[in-house]
């Protein structure tokens, strides 16, 4: 559980509404006013305490690298990410100490004003593939020759947290040179002859099949 | 629409307030689960069917104080007419 107090402050909301709801259901007492706020109490007020602290809770859940990993289909970008002896960029950026447990969201999340919902509408469209789009059925190592981005991956992720003003920046001449395309996504950041592949043992397993687009 | 309202309106109010309590229930449920096993499905199902369970029982619940009001009124309005006519 990566919870923090909220997920014990909803749990602990839900017991005392369940304590209420049951000692109706059982009692079977008349309504009376005093019953009537009880219920209020127990329908309205700590139930919807703990749909926010659940919701809240969930929502964080969602984007733990544990949460990205917990389809099979994911294993060898969780594992890959997760190995301290992995030297991917993946890998890397997950050790970083401030965002490292949430590395899938932070690289992958859409940016801007409608970021989040547009990030959490994608996840959704991944549940629906993973049951519904054939993934659930398909072997790990058959995942990695399929998956890939349904979008050429954006510059600007990166540039989130590395900063293009700064001058370790410009101060590399490739950086220089390429501005335009790095900006307008013709060249990523994270490609072979530049900082390398995030999952490169997805590349190569691609490369042994040949692209495929067999599912986003 | 509207005749849903009236078929709501003869439903007793107990089992509309136990039938709060059942999908109140139901919901917390859910919505707890999803806190100890925060896997995809989980997670989805308390943010949507155990939020949905929530409304429906919040919504029986308004609906049961309402009837009762109604009936109480219902009754405080017939009560002096009765005492008339016991007279």
């Amino acid at each position: 559980m990566h919870g923090s107090w909220l997920g014990g402050a909803a749990l602990l909301t839900a017991a005392a509404a369940a304590v209420i709801l049951v000692t109706f259901l059982v009692q079977k007492p008349a309504l009376t006013l005093n019953r009537k706020l009880w219920l209020f109490v127990g329908i309205g007020v700590l139930p919807g305490l703990s749909a926010v602290a659940s919701t809240v809770t969930g929502m964080e859940a969602t984007t733990q690298r544990e949460f990205c990993g917990s389809c099979h289909v994911m294993a060898s970008h969780y594992v890959d990410s997760s190995s301290v002896q992995s030297q991917s960029l993946a890998a890397r950026h997950s050790r970083n100490p401030f965002f490292g447990k949430q590395s899938c969201y932070v690289c992958h999340a859409d940016y801007g004003m409608y970021g989040y919902p547009v990030t959490k509408a994608g996840g959704l469209r991944h549940v629906y593939l993973y049951y519904f789009g054939g993934y659930h059925q398909m072997s790990a190592s058959e995942a990695d020759q399929k998956i890939h981005l349904v979008k050429q991956y954006d510059n600007l992720n990166c540039r989130q947290c590395h900063t293009t003003t700064a001058a370790d920046w410009r101060r590399i001449p490739d950086h220089q040179s390429m501005r335009a395309e790095l900006e307008s996504n013709r060249v990523s950041c994270a490609s072979a002859g530049c900082h390398g592949f995030a999952h490169p043992f997805n590349k190569l397993a691609q490369a042994r099949t040949g692209p495929s687009r067999g599912a986003p | 629409m509207i005749a849903l309202f009236r078929r709501a309106l003869g439903v007793p109010v107990v089992g509309l307030t136990r039938a709060a309590c059942v999908f109140a229930l139901l919901g917390l449920g859910l919505m707890s689960y999803s806190i100890i096993d925060q896997r995809a499905i989980p997670v989805i199902v308390a943010m949507s069917v155990g939020h949905a369970f929530g409304i429906a029982a919040f919504a029986c619940y308004l609906l049961a104080v309402i009837l009762d009001i109604r009936n109480s009124r219902t009754l405080a309005v017939s009560e002096p007419r009765n005492s008339s006519l016991d007279e």
